[in-house]
């Protein structure tokens, strides 16, 4: 009606053996791809919920005492839920965060729980606690604070590459206590190419980048388990732990026994590959002047970055010492950590449009996966779960079933996002180790040190990709490597477990 | 650690009466400015809340029965969160989402509730609801067919200016059926720019241009009481409203009882203004064309459109159906909203990108808004409230209380954003109504019109804002004109309130 056809104002001949103009020219139709591999995964996902929604009852599982334990049908619908879940986080059809809401949605449709319930768990306060660490990654990012400390650490190391190699781990993983590790290495990402492009002018691959580059992926995930800061595994691990059992683990705590953990590994791994990819340089002649250079360039610190400062190092002095004090004991830590988001928004160091920038798709993500774990425990499919588990390997002794059960986790950490198996995993975990008599806590630490170290593929989390971006090394490479780091992970794993962490404080049995 | 500037040549340049050039050259500090203002507002907030939070215990609120009220400690910490948080909305010193955080730090850390339920309360269903109503007006806007519904109205309407005022406020309000009035505002503003550029050339203030922006944010105000979709509040006094009283509003109810009303406003509000605001020119000649030509532009609709409405209007028809068909009774609301939001981006209409771009600050507000009203209400502090404000209307009739709880609320939604007006003010009301033999759902109904429509300052609602960035109108005109709309709404009210909604069926007095 109102759509006029365009028409041309005078009929031309072209000389090139077109054919002739048409009279009247329409608009082409704007061809559509159909994304058919999409779609497929989409329906899978749909697929695997309806038959399992729609699937004769399933048989009871037995408790340890041989009496049965029956799998409600809302355990069972919220098993249909995390096969769905699983589907479109694994193949991406959505947003990772819309997969999340699928989940509140699902759970309030199916009535598999009482909406509030279903919807609320998305800003749980350990929710709340990944989207302060969150901002502090962008607090770092964005007023420099990481390239700062990169100059420093470069004019402090010297030229000696070997010396310079464990300096930017020792910073990556560093930095892995403060902020999530997908924030940390995307963050020292780029200063370590600038280093690189010192050694090796044309950017070919040579052992010492091998050794840089897969030095920062590996180091980024032994350091983020140091800290609750650090990933989003670790609080939402430790959300799972209080729902089950009405204990609530420390910041403090946490780090008592991963940081011990965490640094043997960073350190065993950095002499791994040092040994491996033994550079073929022994100095950088000039790097030091290079990054004097820089940091003087960047002046003096600005206002915002000391008082970011201030605020990081005050949080986790807060965050690490309250506990401790009788007066303080009872505060949130979730709360003490969001005092510094707020600070950096008074302070202005953020603004409105940070908060507009933070990655909210993750953080829907995470709600989502809060969300499926907790309701696996509420409708007690992930009892079900772990008892039938438990049944399916008779006879093994609680150390071999904690040994297998990692193994387990192990084995889909590498091609899964590392939250998404935490949600799922941890809850079981934990209900596995509560009912063979596994300290819960050994249980936790373990799974939650191995969420973070998916060191043969690299899928298995963004600093393995973004090491990848740097073109020093294939697949294949990595996978290679990979198999030593994974094997020197596992020994210094069984390592704690038996002899490091008992003399801690926790010893590998729960009491009668 | 700044490069030292020499001049190369020896010789002194030409000065030209210039002291001669200093021998080093520093870049001089850029001037601090400290905004008073702003460090005086953040005081104000913190120290009314410390102020109240360390005053002796208040005495206790007694009822016309003699019944004493205790404000425990956590309630007068409450109440001393809610001046906080008022403070700070108003005067807008931090971004209002950050505000919305502190609400649930302060509480996790001066225990005045248990962090657990302070964080998840902002992830409660009708917050959910919120955000699946902005991201249909994210989707109307993106496929643009907001654009095509306002040429259409343009090249129906004509030239004459008076009904160029009564179809955009029409249009204004008809789309706050469908979606949030923040959004409607943000989506008609453009269209109102282009429409007043053909009005007068230079773009300066004239009568019309004060008519059209102001009477754009009315309207959006009072057709947004109409339907559940037109802002957030209607969401949460309903959460309100079934908490107080066990009973559900309806989608189909809700509109029933507003439908009247708001089109009474909308009608009355468009005479108010060409009294008040009587455009200059009678006709603006060639408008018609114009619009014709921009949606010829537009072209044949796509099929994301056709896509989008018939998701919009499934959703709203699942909505308003719920109410009469027993088999979709179940579903929950939050539920339905946001398989509209899946379906959005299952069918790509909307990318990780648009994700990203909900305006996450609105919903941390609205997260905030509920953990206030939920605190208020959970630790007592909004019974005490209600007591205390109940003895002011001990001996008034029902008619004068109705419409003084509709006043109350009136001057609340200017000074605080409209959700967290009937937040605060709707259980008060509801714990007094029963007192004065009062029915909740005139309560309800009679609060629910008035927290829509704050008229005097540009801080009660976003609309108000977004018309503001016109430059037509200066804050004072603003506030002048909507003395004279608060008066009409007040009046049209009454007349609701007394002999309307009775008749319609709605109960006003409470059986003995």
């Amino acid at each position: 009606m109102l759509w006029s056809r365009k028409k041309p104002k005078e009929p031309k001949r072209h000389p090139d053996g077109l054919p002739p103009m048409p009279e009247t020219v329409y608009l082409a139709r704007a061809a559509r791809e159909v994304d058919w591999k999409r779609l497929l995964f989409l329906c899978l996902g749909g697929v695997l919920f309806v038959l399992v929604y729609f699937s004769p009852p399933w048989p009871s599982a037995r408790n340890v005492d041989g009496s049965p334990f029956p799998l409600t049908p809302e355990g069972k619908t919220s098993l249909a839920l995390v096969l769905l879940a699983l589907t479109w986080w694994i193949f991406e059809v959505v947003p990772v965060g819309i997969t999340g809401i699928t989940i509140g949605v699902v759970q309030a449709l199916f009535g598999i729980r009482d909406p509030k319930a279903a919807f609320e768990d998305f800003l749980h306060p350990s929710v709340w606690f990944i989207f302060g660490s969150l901002v502090i990654g962008l607090v770092f990012t964005k007023t420099g604070l990481t390239k700062r400390a990169a100059y420093r650490m470069l004019a402090l190391a010297g030229e000696r590459t070997t010396v310079i190699f464990l300096g930017c781990m020792l910073l990556t993983a560093g930095l892995a206590h403060l902020m999530p590790h997908t924030a940390a290495a995307a963050s020292i990402f780029p200063l370590l190419r600038a280093v690189y492009v010192l050694y090796e002018d044309e950017n070919r691959p040579t052992r010492f980048g091998k050794g840089l580059f897969m030095g920062m992926a590996f180091t980024c995930g032994a350091g983020s388990i140091v800290t609750l800061l650090g990933s989003a595994r670790s609080p939402l691990g430790l959300g799972f732990f209080q729902e089950m059992t009405g204990r609530e683990i420390l910041f403090p705590a946490f780090s008592h026994y991963l940081l011990p953990l965490g640094w043997t590994l960073v350190l065993v791994l950095c002499g791994y590959l040092l040994l491996l990819f033994r550079p073929e340089k022994k100095t950088i002649p000039g790097l030091r002047q290079r990054a004097q250079g820089l940091h003087a360039r960047l002046g003096p610190m600005s206002a915002a970055e000391r008082a970011a400062v201030v605020v990081v190092l005050a949080t986790v002095v807060a965050l690490a010492v309250l506990p401790f004090t009788t007066a303080s004991r009872n505060l949130d830590k979730t709360g003490i950590l969001l005092v510094s988001t707020i600070l950096f928004f008074v302070l202005r160091i953020l603004t409105v449009k940070d908060l507009q920038d933070l990655p909210w798709n993750l953080v829907l993500f995470f709600g989502g996966a809060m969300s499926a774990g907790s309701c696996l425990v509420r409708t007690g499919a992930a009892d079900w779960l772990a008892l039938s588990y438990i049944q399916a390997l008779p006879d093994l002794s609680p150390l071999a079933l904690l040994a297998v059960t990692v193994f387990l986790v192990f084995l889909t950490i590498n091609w899964m996002m590392n939250v998404a198996v935490v949600a799922i995993a941890i809850p079981v975990g934990l209900a596995v180790a509560l009912r063979a008599g596994i300290s819960p806590e050994v249980m936790l630490f373990a799974l939650l040190a191995v969420a973070g170290t998916p060191f043969l593929l690299l899928y298995g989390s963004a600093p393995n990709v973004i090491a990848y971006g740097s073109g020093q090394f294939s697949q294949a490479e990595f996978f290679r490597v990979g198999v030593g780091a994974t094997l020197l992970f596992a020994l210094v794993l069984a390592s704690f477990v038996l002899w490091v962490w008992p003399p801690l404080g926790l010893p590998l049995l729960s009491g009668p | 650690m700044f490069k030292k500037k020499t001049p190369t040549a020896e010789k002194p340049l030409p000065s030209g009466g210039l002291p001669p050039m200093p021998e080093t050259i520093r870049m001089a500090k850029p001037p601090r400015r400290i905004d008073w203002k702003r460090i005086l507002f953040i005081s104000l907030g913190v120290a009314l809340f410390f102020l109240v939070y360390f005053s002796p215990m208040w005495p206790d609120a007694v009822d016309p029965k003699g019944e004493h009220f205790t404000l425990s400690h956590q309630g007068k910490a409450a109440i001393a969160l809610f001046l906080l948080a008022g403070t700070w909305w108003v005067l807008e010193v931090l971004p209002i989402g950050v505000t919305g955080i502190a609400i649930g730090v302060l509480q996790a850390l001066f225990l005045i509730r248990p962090a657990q339920a302070a964080f998840t309360d902002f992830m409660d269903p009708s917050v959910w609801f919120i955000f699946g109503s902005l991201v249909i007006g994210m989707v109307f806007t993106k496929t643009g067919l907001t654009k095509r519904l306002a040429y259409m109205m343009l090249a129906l309407v004509g030239e004459s200016t008076a009904r160029i005022y009564l179809g955009c406020m029409v249009m204004t309000a008809a789309l706050t059926h469908l979606m949030a009035h923040t959004a409607v505002a943000a989506t008609i503003y453009p269209l109102l720019m282009a429409i007043y550029s053909l009005y007068d050339e230079e773009n300066k203030p004239t009568r019309f241009g004060k008519g059209l922006f102001i009477g754009m944010a009315y309207t959006a105000g009072a057709g947004s009481i109409i339907t559940l979709l037109g802002s957030a509040r209607a969401a949460v006094a309903i959460g309100f409203f079934r908490d107080f009283t066990g009973r559900e509003v309806g989608f189909f109810e809700l509109s029933y009882f507003l439908f009247p009303l708001g089109w009474a406003m909308v009608i009355l509000l468009w005479l108010f203004f060409l009294i008040v605001f009587p455009p200059e020119r009678k006709t603006i000649p060639g408008l018609r064309e114009r619009a014709q030509s921009l949606y010829a532009k537009l072209g044949p609709i796509t099929r994301a459109e056709i896509l989008a409405l018939v998701i919009v209007f499934s959703a709203i028809a699942v909505l308003s159906l719920r109410s009469f068909v027993p088999f979709l009774q179940p579903l929950d609301k939050s539920a339905i909203i946001l398989v509209a939001t899946l379906l959005f981006f299952l069918t790509e209409i909307l990318t990780v990108k648009d994700l990203e771009e909900i305006p996450w600050n609105i919903v941390l507000l609205f997260g905030g808004a509920m953990s206030i009203g939920f605190c208020l209400w959970k630790t007592g502090a909004a019974k005490w409230l209600a007591v205390q404000w109940l003895a002011m209307f001990q001996h008034a009739p029902a008619f004068v209380f109705i419409l003084g709880i509709a006043f109350f609320v009136l001057v609340m939604t200017n000074f605080i954003m409209n959700v967290a007006a009937i937040a605060i003010s709707l259980p008060v009301a509801l714990v007094i109504a029963p007192y004065l033999g009062v029915a909740p759902d005139v309560v309800f109904f009679a609060s629910l019109v008035t927290a829509g429509m704050p008229f005097l300052l540009l801080v009660g609602a976003a609309p108000n804002a977004i018309a503001y960035g016109s430059g037509q109108f200066t804050s004072a005109e603003f506030f002048k004109a909507g003395i004279g709309a608060s008066i009409l709404l007040m009046f049209v009210l009454a007349l609701f309130v007394w002999i309307v909604w009775p008749l319609m069926g709605m109960p006003v007095l409470l059986p003995h």
